[in-house]
């Protein structure tokens, strides 16, 4: 009804909270709810392997062996849960009208983010075993390969956020594309603490 | 617009989408194991190193099974539509139908492995599988019975999209009781890769999800392309269909039974001889598909035009022209009210505005778009006040009544007919007029209509036989003459003489003790029909010799009453809605039994004698009472 207020008819009020919601964090959401069913699909392949299997990590056919770096991924994994209170703590800035603080919290969860990243690509390098190595060696790397990917794609949502709050385009309500990054960020984060969990701890 | 508000094909549509979303994610990650097996050498479904074959098909199938739901679930919403509109009544249990579609979208996720109880799965999850399965049968059974009770005491109409509806539900019920027989742990066993597992999936696919399609299609076809298809050949294409893919499918169910495997290209001799007829009724269907492209195609090229709304529908798409015009609506719509209110008065599903550069607001009476309505002794009918009373309060549209009439008489009876009807439809909130034109009747109406700017006419007439108009082919000649969408109305002579017992309608008590046919009574009544449309009751007090038994009673009687004839055929003629009766006594007895039985809103007291109306207003029970004194001679 645009301009024409006083034309609106009393029933426009009773909107349901769906449609009040930012439509860029519901879109987010609905996606991350799709993203959620892409990592059951591969945990549902690994749970089964791994009910199936006698001993986990089974008993390596080569000369090295399945070991996996629980204390460094430890370090990794707090450093990446580190990263979502710093962008949680950004999002706090913005809203107190700190808009430097919003860059400077952007900027530090970038890079946590990337050390993460590297930290995790190193593991690659020097772990004894590939993704041929049996169902252990295909179901880690492509677990954990795709969570990597999810959090270059992250990285890459917040530089593009950080770039438009350089430039001043953030307000507090007005935030739209930050909030599905940051929603974002959070489940890559909280994917990664239960990845953790299953895959190298238990 | 609410969610309680949505048509039922937009909570099916919006159910399958999040389907897709959740579901879809699944049978991508397994084809991302099979790729990488097969181009990086990984393991996922090699158990030599450690991986599981099953887990693709738990994989795929935990998508795949929510996927028939994709493909069904939309056809379920399109269902509800097309049996609501074709049956005239809101649809039974909306929201347990609503509801049910998200129960089924739901419980779908947890019925996969049922596709796998001979794949060599855990056997642990045989039987809970089996149980989930057999619980979705609840919400689809909510749904169809829901259907059934649509249909119950609806006004059926059916049109190709109707019966294409109707075939639905009993090609769905059976595939739906083979599901059962397969969900069943012990049977599936038994008929597992059959063409018993054919026949069903092609009663629910194709018998379930096709036959919704083509009722969908059909059904928007005017919408989508402005033009009517040939419902003859709709009809044709339906029938053929019907009998071949019942004639096609049925026969699977017992050669699958008697051991006939899927996916094997050669089978047993036994088996032959059903194979033949299933692939012969095959043929049916391939001639009824070759004729809905034909219709199709012809329809489209040079169909007659099609209405706004051809099946009185009263959902969103109709409130707007065939085919919609960019953006469909110049501003948003305010959706208020259910979408299926059919045959509840006054019930609205939604406004439209004007665009904003027009100020806004509610459409005015003027920017509303004409319907023709071409009628002269049938314009109270009922059947034709419901069509415009149901188009009236579904969409936004204003009515013109245009009647041809010859010489003064005829000339004020139609025009009282046009005042009635107008009285009729204002008491709803539908806008309409009325004009009386002479001369040439096409010519005329094709003025009328480029005057008015109309959509569409509406030609009311008597049945085939009894028409005059029918008989010189008035609709096709007036869809000629105008180019515009006509539909045509039929009236019986009954109901367009009849009293009109209308919401809002004044009923007048006219009292006499005059007989009824007496000229200075019925010129009274005409110059009271003119003063505001109002219908009529005579009762004449006829003053009955005694003894009240005897022959010159029953004769005096007898004159009374076909006096009342007279005047009421009399009154009928001259376009006033009448109707009498002749009761026993004075004018001042009758009128306590009277008011009683009428509940009239006036009283007219027609009497040679003033002295009456005091008993009269004491019996009238609210109504305000008038009175008048005759002259002429009286009865006695």
């Amino acid at each position: 009804m645009g301009s024409h207020a006083h034309d609106a008819p009393p029933a426009t009020a009773a909107r349901s909270g769906m449609s009040r919601m930012n439509i860029g964090t519901l879109g987010m959401t609905i996606f991350i709810g799709s993203e959620l069913m892409l990592f059951a699909s591969f945990f549902t392949a690994y749970f089964i392997a791994r009910s199936n299997a006698v001993e986990w990590p089974p008993i390596f056919e080569g000369t090295e062996s399945f070991e996996v770096p629980k204390i460094i991924t430890g370090v990794n994994t707090a450093i990446l849960v580190f990263s979502s209170f710093t962008i949680w703590w950004a999002e706090k800035r913005l809203a107190a009208g700190d808009r430097q603080g919003l860059i400077h919290g952007l900027i530090v969860t970038i890079m946590l983010g990337t050390t993460f990243l590297i930290i995790q690509i190193n593991e690659y390098i020097h772990l004894g075993f590939t993704p041929q190595d049996q169902m252990f060696g295909t179901i880690f790397y492509c677990l954990t390969g795709l969570h990597g990917a999810h959090v270059f794609i992250g990285l890459n949502a917040l530089m593009y956020s950080l770039n438009r709050a350089r430039r001043g385009e953030f307000s507090h309500g007005n935030s739209g594309p930050l909030t599905a990054a940051s929603i974002y960020w959070h489940f890559v984060d909280v994917v990664w603490v239960f990845l953790y969990v299953v895959v190298y701890l238990v | 617009m609410t969610v309680w508000r949505m048509p039922l094909l937009v909570w099916a549509n919006a159910t399958t989408s999040a389907l897709v979303v959740f579901g879809t994610p699944f049978v991508a990650g397994s084809q991302f194991m099979t790729l990488f097996d097969r181009v990086m050498g990984t393991h996922f479904f090699d158990w030599t190193a450690g991986g599981d074959v099953v887990s693709y098909q738990h994989i795929f199938w935990f998508y795949s099974h929510p996927a028939v739901y994709i493909m069904m679930l939309p056809g379920f919403g399109i269902i509800s539509e097309v049996l609501a509109t074709f049956s005239r009544k809101p649809i039974f249990g909306y929201r347990a139908v609503a509801f049910s579609t998200v129960a089924i979208a739901v419980l779908g996720f947890g019925v996969w492995a049922h596709h796998m109880f001979v794949s060599g799965m855990s056997p642990w999850l045989r039987i809970p599988m089996m149980v989930t399965t057999v619980i979705i049968a609840i919400p689809t059974g909510v749904k169809m019975f829901s259907w059934l009770a649509t249909l119950w005491r609806g006004k059926l109409h059916f049109n190709t999209p109707m019966v294409w509806a109707l075939g639905f539900l009993f090609t769905f019920v059976i595939g739906g009781l083979s599901g059962v027989f397969l969900g069943t742990l012990p049977t599936d066993i038994f008929s597992s890769d059959t063409y018993y597992v054919v026949a069903h999936i092609h009663y629910v696919l194709f018998g379930g999800s096709v036959f919704t399609i083509f009722a969908g299609v059909y059904y928007w076809f005017p919408k989508m392309t402005g033009r009517m298809f040939d419902e003859r050949l709709g009809k044709w294409h339906f029938w053929l269909t019907f009998v071949g893919f019942n004639a096609t499918f049925l026969p699977m169910h017992w050669l699958g039974l008697q051991g006939m495997p899927r996916r094997v290209a050669d089978y047993d001799d036994r088996f032959a001889t059903w194979n033949l007829v299933i692939s012969l009724a095959s043929i049916l269907m391939v001639v009824g598909t070759v004729i809905f492209f034909y219709n199709m195609i012809v329809s489209w090229r040079s169909g007659p035009r099609a209405p706004w709304n051809p099946w009185r529908g009263r959902t969103l798409e109709w409130l707007v022209s065939s085919p919609p015009s960019i953006f469909n609506f110049d501003a948003t719509p305010q959706v208020v009210g259910g979408p299926y209110q059919y045959g509840v008065a006054g019930a609205r599903h939604a406004i439209v505005f004007a665009p904003e550069e027009a100020g806004g607001g509610e459409l005015t009476e003027h920017q509303a778009p004409a319907i023709l309505v071409v009628a002269r002794d049938t314009i109270t009918g009922a059947s034709l006040l419901d069509t415009v009373r149901e188009l009236g309060t579904s969409g936004h549209w204003r009515f013109v009544f245009v009647s041809p009439a010859e010489g003064d008489a005829e000339r004020t009876a139609v025009a009282r007919r046009q005042q009635l009807a107008t009285a009729i439809l204002s008491e709803q909130a539908i806008a309409s007029s009325g004009t009386v034109v002479g001369g040439d009747l096409i010519q005329s109406v094709a003025r009328a209509a480029q005057d008015e700017h109309a959509h569409e006419i509406i030609i009311a007439t008597y049945p085939i036989g009894e028409s005059e108009w029918l008989r010189q082919d008035l609709v096709d000649r007036i869809r000629k003459a105008t180019g515009l969408p006509v539909s045509h109305v039929t009236v019986s002579r009954k109901e367009s003489r009849g009293s009109l017992a209308e919401v809002g309608l004044p009923h007048v008590l006219v009292l006499a003790d005059a007989d009824a046919d007496d000229e200075a009574l019925l010129a009274e009544i005409r110059r009271r029909a003119d003063r505001s449309p109002a219908r009529f009751t005579v009762v004449v007090a006829a003053a009955v010799p005694s003894p009240a038994w005897g022959d010159e009673a029953n004769e005096r009687r007898r004159y009374a009453v076909e006096a009342v004839h007279r005047g009421v055929e009399d009154l009928q003629a001259s376009g006033v809605s009448a109707q009498g009766e002749v009761m026993d006594g004075t004018v001042a007895g009758s009128a306590r039994e009277a008011v009683n039985v009428y509940r009239p809103d006036e009283i007219l007291v027609a009497t040679r004698d003033a002295s009456d109306t005091a008993a009269v207003e004491k019996a009238s029970r609210g109504a305000v009472v008038d009175s008048i004194t005759l002259g002429g001679r009286t009865v006695g």
